[in-house]
């Protein structure tokens, strides 16, 4: 763990450097995917908790976006990279001073906080307001502790995350549905493997290449929905095939 | 005791219903099946008729309704949201 204008920053392996940046990207659609749809979902049932859904994903997504900027950042920085102009000048933007360095960290790890929140509110079906601006000022706490206790972030969303797991495992007994417990036990395993970070980099490693699979499996689960009902809809169609004109 | 419906679930349940019956079904049986007042039923096959979703026909002398392409793109479509909100506790 190396400190970087004030906020602690854990290397990778070097091997792992572009692959890391890939990963995230993928993490990074997907969580946009599935905000999209299920914002499209909203337009459609104009049901308030599928609004929440949407921008809990889109939360995800952005956090997770600003802290790929701000890592590659330091990345290209540290290492004297070249990258193309466009993405040079937002890592001098992100590094131009301490406070917006250490704004982007925070802002990062707190969207990304405030998203697995608000899914673990919908999940368990909380409705009070008051609990949520609480945990939110606590997240936001945890994740400006980041800057100083890298751990404190991972802890905080591997405790959220239990909590997501926990309810969607009640919920697979119920319906079913395996994938997306299974995504939300893997972002959980990779949250954990986040905590030995300090210990060895192959945490970094095993805690990404999880966190990837997890995004896959939920996109697994958006995939099998649309390609079941498309399916479905083609045997319906066909049987109503003399209702077409 | 049952749970309230909201409109998208009678329009829904409607439809089903004709679905269930090979695409078309007899007003009586639409009324039985969608548990409505008639007053309600015939509030929603105008609304349904005037989006497209059913069609009215005739055949000697008896009243049907039949459902239509678009009526069956509603029946997916919802059925995916329903998958998709059951994956997630919805």
């Amino acid at each position: 763990m190396n400190k970087f204008m004030g906020a602690n920053v854990v290397f990778s392996p070097e091997w792992f450097y572009s692959i890391d940046a890939v990963l995230s990207l993928i993490g990074i659609i997907i969580a946009l995917t599935l905000g999209a749809y299920t914002y499209k979902i909203y337009g459609f049932l104009r049901k308030k908790k599928y609004q929440y859904f949407s921008y809990a994903f889109f939360a995800i997504a952005v956090g997770s976006l600003i802290r790929l900027i701000m890592n590659s950042s330091v990345y290209f920085f540290l290492f004297n990279k070249s990258p193309p102009e466009f993405i040079g000048t937002i890592a001098a933007f992100a590094l131009s001073k301490d406070v917006i360095t250490l704004l982007g960290f925070f802002a990062g790890h707190f969207l990304t906080l405030l998203g697995f929140m608000t899914i673990f509110f919908i999940a368990h079906d909380l409705a009070s307001k008051k609990l949520y601006f609480l945990l939110a000022y606590l997240i936001a706490i945890a994740a400006w502790f980041s800057n100083a206790l890298f751990f404190s972030y991972h802890l905080t969303s591997a405790v959220i995350l239990l909590g997501i797991f926990v309810k969607y495992y009640q919920n697979f007994k119920i319906t079913g549905n395996k994938l997306v417990v299974i995504a939300f036990g893997l972002f959980t395993i990779a949250e954990i493997a986040f905590l030995f970070l300090a210990k060895s980099q192959e945490a970094f490693v095993i805690g990404e290449v999880i966190y990837v699979f997890a995004f896959i499996f939920l996109l697994m689960n958006f995939f099998m929905i649309k390609m079941g009902n498309k399916k479905n809809s083609e045997i319906k169609g066909t049987k109503s095939g003399k209702k077409k004109k | 005791m049952a749970k309230r419906r909201n409109k998208l679930e009678i329009i829904y349940d409607m439809l089903k219903s004709i679905q269930d019956k090979r695409g078309e079904i007899k007003p009586t049986h639409l009324l039985y099946k969608s548990n409505l007042s008639y007053k309600n039923l015939m509030l929603y096959v105008g609304e349904l008729m005037e989006n497209g979703l059913i069609e009215e026909k005739t055949d000697d002398g008896q009243k049907r309704y039949i459902l239509t392409i678009k009526g069956i793109d509603y029946l997916v479509k919802y059925n995916e949201i329903r998958k998709f909100s059951d994956s997630f506790g919805l």
